[in-house]
């Protein structure tokens, strides 16, 4: 259970006309090595400003702080020569929409090789060699032909695995996967998810799964944070958060699920309200849609608890207690 | 077509219109009006402006543009002698201009609004709004005439001494190439900086890519599109000639010509250099659509397979 990446503290926020926008607050967060996280939260959450943080993506006008320790080494702090070398060649990211992530006027083989060719000092007609090989293990048909040919030329699903072909070149030890399935098809989404979950445990690869859905993580992911205003409000053992959630927030993402077995044409719950501001916050973010909120939560910031015996941690005054959160979250995964 | 007529007749119509004689122009100072009676007769110009233009058409229609007024040498072959110097004029002016706007577009994209982005913005803007005979005496006082690098009028031709024409091109070229440099520059660096902000961008440097190599191998050419347009088009109005700059440096090149003829009301030439124009715009517009297939494949993908 070795920590391979550490976010301590890391905040993101933007500077606007009408003021500061802090999209990520203060994360925590630990990726093992080779296991998998699932990082959750609805639109607007700061997930996805999250994983540019972390790859330093970030748009001018951004600032961060804290820390993103990966083997000693803090990647937000570092001089940009020395990240470049850990990107694509230790870390990797996958993004969410295959149409606009593969350069368009650039040919498939070099999209593949560009980085190939950079980190592993290999010579063009072996990092062929090679991207072809891993093209046919990501399940694509004619790659000769394909790495010839131009992103236009494939389907939404290929372009997305032509993209994780790119991100896992160079066979980094982490992926984060920036909702990968969100723009696809429902059916090829199953596919990409499995596809993603055999490569990691081939290749014993950490992966952060970052998506808005909880049936993309259930059962997915071995450890799963919830996000929420920026903050990550819960985070444990993916099982463990499933049967037994604390946060509210958790509980009411899990009720808003679809379920077998539910009575036909039943409603599906829904989160009242919408996700607060980020301009100045007070108080738990999630007060103002919260029926078990307080003053106390108006004023005041919970803040993520110490880990208890099955590694759940969570951010809030009035917990769901363990008794009461089994009918509040049931029918999750099990 | 419609155009070409249209545009044709406009001309033939508008220098008719003007103050002037040719004959008064040919005759010079042996003038009188039984001689400008006769020369009129010889050139076809008593008869009505609506058949000069019906007889023009049906000729040009064989390729037949006509001799000219002033020089009896056939329209078409008085052009051709000019044209060499006007495309190069052209050709390098813009070969100047991409090759300055390029590198400067990169860099102010990639490090906009700092320090060389303020500045160049304020000096493009400066370009943008100096008229070329403004611009031009300026080059030719502190290059040519200051600093004597390059000679301030003439123009050799290239078979003579490729050096010296060189030389010679370079300061009329300049002064063309100095508000394209400008256009070209903020043009591009706007379409860069849009670029930039695309995933396949992103996921480029997510890669460990160096910011040059991303700005040069990803960046650009998804970029180009409207600096290939834009090219275009002013390649298309340069052919037709650099009247004022040619005029500056007294090139004898196509704009020199239109000037001549246009003062000369030498009807016939100018027909002939209007019917060029439109012919090298519609000649480079098909160059444009074949310089878009090279940018995008997605543009070549229905011919090819």
């Amino acid at each position: 259970m070795s920590p391979l990446l550490q976010l301590r503290g890391v905040s993101t926020w933007f500077e606007t006309p009408a003021g500061a926008v802090r999209a990520v607050d203060d994360v925590d967060l630990t990726l093992v090595a080779g296991r998998s996280l699932g990082l959750v939260g609805e639109s607007g959450s700061g997930k996805s400003v999250l994983s540019r943080t972390i790859m330093r993506l970030l748009p001018p006008n951004a600032k961060v702080s804290g820390e993103v320790i990966f083997e000693g080494r803090n990647l937000l702090s570092l001089p940009r020569r020395e990240a470049r070398r850990l990107w694509g060649a230790e870390i990797s990211m996958v993004f969410q929409d295959p149409m606009t992530s593969l350069n368009p006027v650039v040919r498939v083989g070099r999209q593949l090789t560009e980085s190939m060719r950079l980190h592993l000092d290999i010579t063009r007609r072996e990092a062929q060699r090679q991207a072809q090989d891993l093209l046919a293990q990501l399940g694509i048909p004619e790659p000769g032909r394909r790495m010839r040919g131009y992103p236009h030329e494939l389907s939404g699903g290929m372009r997305q695995r032509v993209s994780i072909a790119a991100a896992l070149a160079c066979s980094p030890q982490i992926l984060i996967a920036d909702e990968p399935t969100t723009a696809l098809d429902v059916t090829i989404q199953r596919q990409i998810l499995d596809l993603l979950g055999r490569l990691r445990a081939d290749r014993g690869m950490a992966m952060m799964l970052i998506t808005h859905d909880l049936g993309v993580v259930a059962g997915r992911t071995d450890d799963l944070a919830v996000m929420y205003g920026g903050r990550i409000v819960e985070s444990g053992p993916t099982k463990v958060l499933f049967r037994t959630p604390r946060h509210p927030y958790t509980a009411a993402l899990l009720a808003s699920l679809p379920r077998i077995g539910a009575r036909k044409h039943a409603r599906l719950e829904t989160i009242p309200g919408l996700p607060p501001t980020v301009i100045d916050p007070r108080g738990c973010c999630f007060a103002p849609r919260c029926q078990y909120a307080t003053t106390e939560c108006q004023q005041e910031e919970p803040m993520l608890g110490e880990p208890d015996e099955s590694g759940q941690r969570f951010a809030c005054f009035h917990p769901i207690d363990a008794v009461t959160s089994v009918t509040a979250g049931a029918g999750g995964e099990q | 077509m419609a155009v070409l007529f249209i545009v044709t007749f406009a001309t033939m119509f508008m220098v008719d219109l003007g103050p002037g004689d040719p004959a008064s122009v040919l005759l010079g100072d042996a003038i009188t009006p039984q001689l400008i009676k006769q020369v009129h007769h010889d050139l076809g110009l008593d008869k009505p402006l609506i058949e000069r233009y019906g007889s023009w058409v049906a000729h040009a229609a064989t390729l037949d543009f006509g001799k000219s007024y002033r020089t009896k040498q056939p329209v078409w072959s008085s052009i051709r002698q000019r044209l060499p110097v006007t495309l190069e004029l052209a050709l390098l002016a813009q070969l100047l201009a991409l090759l300055v706007a390029i590198p400067v577009a990169l860099w102010t994209a990639y490090r906009a609004d700092g320090r060389l982005d303020r500045l160049w913005s304020v000096g493009s803007s400066l370009a943008i709004s100096s008229p070329a005979f403004v611009l031009g005496l300026v080059l030719a006082y502190f290059l040519g005439v200051r600093a004597r690098w390059f000679p301030v009028t003439g123009w050799t031709p290239f078979g003579q001494s490729p050096l010296d024409n060189l030389r010679g091109a370079f300061l009329p070229a300049l002064t063309l190439a100095v508000g394209e440099i400008a256009v070209y520059s903020r043009l591009l660096r706007a379409d860069i900086i849009a670029t930039l902000q695309e995933d396949y961008v992103l996921a480029a440097r997510s890669r460990g890519l160096s910011d040059l190599y991303v700005l040069v191998r990803h960046a650009l050419r998804p970029s180009s599109f409207s600096l290939l347009t834009l090219a275009g088009l002013s390649l298309g109005r340069l052919i037709g000639g650099a009247v004022v700059v040619e005029s500056l440096f007294a090139l004898p090149g196509v704009g020199q010509l239109l000037i001549i003829s246009i003062n000369t009301k030498d009807v016939l030439t100018v027909q002939g250099i209007v019917v060029f124009v439109a012919l090298a715009y519609v000649v480079i517009n098909a160059t444009i659509d074949v310089g878009y297939a090279w940018l995008d494949p997605r543009v070549r993908g229905v011919y090819a397979r």
